[in-house]
C-alpha cells in the first residue's frame, strides 16, 4: 500500500515534468515564431528592394513612358531633380509597403534623357 | 485500479507532448527549408541583377557604334562588346553574354552564357520563365532599339515578378523613334 508522502512526492514530481515540458514548448514555439516573422521581414525587405530597383531600371531604361513594374501591394515612386552640373539630373526610385508603411530608395545620376516630343 | 488510471493518464499525457513534440519538429524543418529557399533564391536574384547589370554597362561598347543587343527572342537575348576593338565580336570570349531559358515538362532555368562558360542563376518548378526586350517608350522592339530588358518569372507559389535591366543611354542608338512590335 502506498504511504501518502510517496503520493505526494508523485505528484509533485509530475507537475515539475509537465511544466518543464510545457516550458521547453513554449520556447521552441517562441523560437519558431520569430524565426518565421524574420523570415517574413527578410522577404519582405527583399521584394521591397525589388520593387524599388525595378521602378529605377524602368525609369533608366525607358525614361520617355516607364515601364509600370510595381507589384501588387507596393506603392512606387520616380522622382527627378535636375543638377546645376551640365546635362545631369538625380533619379531618386522609392518603394512603400502597403501593408507595413516600409520604405526603401535607390538614387543615382544620369544624363537629361531627350525624348522629343 | 489506481495504478491502471495512473497509467493511461500518463500514456495519454506522453501522447500529448510526443505529438506537440513532432509537430514542433516539423514546424522547424519547413521554416527551415522555406529559410533556405528564400536565401538562395534572393542571392540567385541579387548575383543575376549584377552580372546582367555588368554585361549591360559594357554592352555596344567598342571604337564603332554597335547596338548593345544583337539578338533577341522570348528565350535568349545576347550582349555584345568589342571589347578590345578590333572590329568584330567573339563569340567565345566576354564580348559576349547571353541570357538564356530552359525549359523541360516540369521546370524552368534561367542561364547566363559568359563567353563559353554558362551557368544556370534561376530555376524553378512548374514555372514559366520569358525575356523581352522594350525600347526607350517601354515598349516591345526589335533587338537594335532595346533600352530595357525584361525577365518576366511565373513561379508558384511566390506569384509573378518581373526583373528589368536598363541598357545605358549612350549604349543604345537613335531616339525612341525605333519601330515597335507588338
Amino acid at each position: 500500500m502506498r504511504r501518502p508522502a510517496e503520493g505526494g512526492a508523485s505528484v509533485i514530481e509530475c507537475a515539475a515534468a509537465l511544466a518543464l515540458a510545457a516550458a521547453t514548448f513554449a520556447s521552441s514555439s517562441s523560437a519558431l515564431i520569430l524565426g518565421s516573422r524574420l523570415a517574413r521581414a527578410v522577404e519582405v525587405r527583399g521584394e521591397l528592394l525589388g520593387a524599388a530597383r525595378g521602378a529605377m531600371e524602368a525609369e533608366l531604361g525607358s525614361p520617355c513612358r516607364p515601364v509600370d513594374v510595381c507589384p501588387a501591394a507596393y506603392r512606387c515612386s520616380v522622382s527627378r531633380e535636375g543638377l546645376a552640373l551640365a546635362g545631369l539630373e538625380r533619379v531618386v526610385a522609392r518603394a512603400v509597403d502597403d501593408a507595413t508603411g516600409e520604405a526603401e530608395e535607390l538614387r543615382t545620376l544620369r544624363r537629361l534623357p531627350a525624348c522629343g516630343g | 485500479m489506481a495504478s491502471a488510471f495512473e497509467a493511461v493518464v500518463a500514456l495519454a499525457l506522453t501522447g500529448s507532448i510526443a505529438a506537440v513534440a513532432v509537430a514542433n519538429l516539423a514546424a522547424t524543418v519547413r521554416l527551415g527549408a522555406a529559410a533556405g529557399a528564400l536565401a538562395r533564391d534572393t542571392l540567385a536574384l541579387r548575383q543575376l541583377e549584377d552580372l546582367v547589370d555588368r554585361a549591360g554597362a559594357r554592352a555596344g561598347a567598342g571604337p564603332s557604334p554597335r547596338p548593345p543587343v544583337a539578338s533577341a527572342t522570348p528565350e535568349s537575348v545576347v550582349l555584345v562588346a568589342d571589347l578590345d576593338g578590333d572590329g568584330r565580336v567573339d563569340d567565345g570570349s566576354a564580348e559576349t553574354t547571353a541570357l538564356e531559358i530552359r525549359r523541360d515538362r516540369t521546370s524552368a532555368s534561367l542561364r547566363l552564357r559568359l563567353g563559353r562558360q554558362t551557368m544556370t542563376m534561376v530555376a524553378y518548378e512548374r514555372a514559366s520563365l520569358s525575356l523581352d526586350v522594350l525600347d526607350r517608350r517601354g515598349e516591345r522592339t526589335r533587338a537594335e532599339w532595346a533600352a530595357l530588358i525584361s525577365l518576366a518569372i511565373e513561379a508558384p507559389p511566390r506569384g509573378s515578378r518581373r526583373l528589368l535591366f536598363a541598357l545605358p543611354a549612350a549604349s543604345v542608338p537613335g531616339e525612341p523613334s525605333g519601330p515597335s512590335v507588338r
